[in-house]
């Protein structure tokens, strides 16, 4: 019995090592140590007692491991990437905290024949031709686009299944993903979070044209957007969606009692008509400098009046706190607002310039985002230094500043330096 | 007698020989000089690349600059034709996971950092002295309408063509003066110039070679680029293990490239 069950444990481990020398792999790994800090801005009128909001705007360190498997064989691919981060930071209370997060990235498995491809796995979606943001991607993320930061932005990927179909001059892309749609703060509200993307990208002679038709939740998307290589060294592109109906955080406020008002953020959908758009360039100069200029409007962001109404909500708020009326409940509600910043208004200008060859093989990334509607900035540079073939040091800085009342100035920490090493396996 | 004969006969026969190879050579570089600028440019590209056949490569691109340590790239090209290629970085190791896409004038960039396919123009900077577009385009014809420079400086076994870029074409530079062995249509020297007139680099075409698994075909294998705006500045560029590759065109597709990149 037991002779038998060697035979065919080797018999399988035998058939294993066939199957096995018939696919290829390639992996791509790498360890990352990175370390941020910062110092706080002092109180502002959503923290207003100054707290460092444990690992979002504390001091932290992140050890990484992670990266991206790959094995094929014929018509089949099978990726798996993912990263195992182990955070050490201190709290509010000043106590240390460690934190084992996985965080799986891009994976799947796909078939692939000459025009059909089939994909089931979980994505990190990203689309469009704009780099700072992206309104023709219905699954975007903001921080997705940050890319100018030592240590990377990432969460975990969205279940999704997609067919396409290449022709001669571009292809058909069916998707459906379980994503929550827009805000960000990956919370499952119970609503039905299933969307589908139907996509056309159609090539010609040195432009493209994608076009795209969703159901979002149920909801209707399209988008549209134009990519042109317009000379050598020049590339404009544009991206214009429309949507029915935002997902905007709103908020309820009850009188708990005379003159104290309970208020509560409360994700709502509505029923109007949004359209966002994105004009641009990229413009590579003789001396090998790369210039980004950006415009974007997003009509699904706060309005003047939401923001008016959103500030005067938030200082009656603070007024409560300051004087004891439920000073928990209002602290909580200021509090709760950090997770929106960053994409509040309508009208941002972004601009990005990558110098290569900074001391010796090293590149440096300047880049700036001004909120038009409250003359905000939040700026930034990224030095990345190769050391040997296998290490690369990240340096960044970012600023974050404006008028009291303003997105940038609520970002609470006014400088923030992550300093990273990331060794290449 | 016979002994003297010998010889002289020998003699009589190398003196042939070499009168008919340098009728050849001489019949040749005439036929080179009749040659249309645009049949002549043609067979330049042939030591470039493998005409309607799909081939890979390996590349080293040397990297050398005034007071600083030489830089080193490995890349891996996987051409199908003079306008679709694929080049993938493979070393150093911290470049592995960025490829270059070339589909006609659609040129794309792939990194880890953005996992979406950055478009990105062929005058961008690849290493060095060498952009995108010296890497990625394997030939001239495509992007460049030739005529003879005539008042260009050239020696007498040399013609010179002027390349001007094709207005619908993605040229990585706006005029070539390109120097041409009469006999062979090997190229041997290029100077590149912006629209405005300004001289940018100068390619030096170093050596060629036969390549045994192709028919003894002569190829170019080793070229220096030189900045001229800042002198000392050289990228060197060598190509080898040459491969005649099964290639279709779905591959070259930005959703495929993931399969191509793995593919050694």
């Amino acid at each position: 019995m037991t002779k038998a069950i060697s035979l065919s444990t080797l018999a399988g481990l035998s058939l294993l090592c066939i199957n096995l020398q018939t696919l290829a792999f390639s992996h791509d790994t790498s360890l990352e140590l990175g370390c941020s800090a910062g110092e706080l801005r002092g109180a502002t009128l959503i923290n207003p007692v100054n707290l460092p909001l444990e690992d979002v705007y504390g001091d932290t360190c992140q050890l990484a491991l992670g990266g991206d498997l790959l094995a094929t064989r014929g018509n089949w691919e099978l990726q798996v990437s993912g990263w195992a981060e182990q955070w050490y930071g201190e709290d509010a209370a000043g106590k240390d905290y460690e934190d084992l997060r996985w965080r799986w990235q891009s994976s799947h498995l796909r078939w692939s024949g000459d025009q059909l491809q089939l994909s089931l796995g979980v994505s990190n979606y990203e689309q469009g031709p704009g780099y700072a943001w992206n309104p023709i991607n219905p699954f975007f993320d903001i921080r997705l686009n940050e890319r100018d930061a030592a240590i990377p932005y990432r969460r975990d990927a969205d279940p999704m299944a997609s067919a396409s179909w290449s022709d001669d001059h571009g292809l058909w892309r069916f998707i459906a993903m379980d994503h929550e749609v827009f805000p960000r703060d990956y919370v499952d509200h119970g609503s039905d979070r299933y969307s589908y993307l139907l996509t056309r990208e159609q090539l010609f002679a040195s432009s493209q044209l994608t076009v795209n038709i969703a159901s979002l939740e149920g909801k209707p998307f399209a988008g549209l957007a134009y990519e042109w290589t317009a000379s050598d060294a020049l590339e404009l592109h544009a991206e214009v969606s429309w949507r029915e109906g935002r997902k905007i955080p709103g908020f309820t406020s009850i009188e708990v009692m005379p003159g104290a008002w309970l208020a509560n953020y409360d994700i709502a959908r509505d029923d109007e008509y949004y359209l966002n758009g994105l004009v641009g360039l990229q413009y590579s100069f003789s001396n090998n400098i790369n210039l980004i200029v950006e415009y974007y409007y997003q009509d699904d962001a706060y309005s003047e009046s939401d923001w008016n109404h959103l500030t005067t909500q938030l200082q009656q708020q603070h007024h409560q706190w300051q004087y004891g009326l439920l000073p928990d409940a209002s602290l909580g509600f200021l509090l709760t607002t950090h997770q929106w910043l960053r994409l509040l208004h309508r009208d941002y200008a972004f601009a990005r310039l990558a110098i290569p060859d900074v001391w010796n093989d090293g590149e440096l990334s300047l880049f700036a985002r001004h909120d038009l509607v409250d003359s905000s900035l939040i700026a930034g540079a990224l030095f990345n230094k190769p050391l040997g073939d296998r290490i690369d040091l990240k340096l960044s800085f970012q600023i974050a500043d404006g008028a009291e009342v303003s997105e940038g100035y609520w970002i609470p920490r006014e400088h923030e330096f992550t300093a990273a090493l990331q060794y290449h396996f | 007698m016979k002994l003297i004969k010998q010889p002289c006969r020998l003699l009589k026969q190398l003196g042939l020989s070499l009168l008919l190879c340098c009728a050849a050579f001489a019949t040749q570089a005439a036929d080179l000089r009749s040659l249309s600028a645009t049949d002549l440019l043609a067979k330049v590209d042939e030591y470039r690349n493998f005409k309607d056949t799909a081939f890979s490569f390996d590349l080293e691109l040397v990297s050398e600059e005034k007071n600083k340590e030489p830089k080193t790239f490995g890349l891996h090209a996987k051409i199908l034709n003079s306008h679709t290629s694929l080049v993938v970085y493979r070393e150093p190791v911290r470049e592995q996971g960025k490829a270059l896409l070339m589909n006609g004038q659609h040129l794309w960039f792939f990194s880890k950092m953005a996992k979406k396919p950055i478009r990105i123009t062929p005058q961008q900077r690849l290493l060095g002295e060498a952009s995108n577009g010296d890497v990625a385009s394997t030939d001239f014809s495509g992007d460049y309408l030739p005529q003879l420079a005539n008042d260009a400086k050239a020696e007498a076994s040399e013609i010179v063509l002027q390349l001007d870029a094709k207005p619908d074409a993605l040229a990585a530079y706006h005029k070539i003066l390109l120097w041409v062995d009469a006999g062979t249509a090997q190229p041997k020297k290029a100077e590149f110039y912006t629209e405005s007139g300004k001289h940018l680099k100068t390619a030096y075409y170093t050596r060629f070679e036969a390549l045994a698994d192709q028919g003894n075909k002569l190829q170019l294998v080793e070229l220096e680029i030189h900045n001229a705006l800042t002198e000392g500045n050289v990228t060197r560029m060598s190509y080898r293990n040459f491969r005649s590759e099964d290639l279709q065109e779905n591959q070259f597709r930005p959703e495929q490239i993931s399969r191509l990149m793995a593919q050694r």
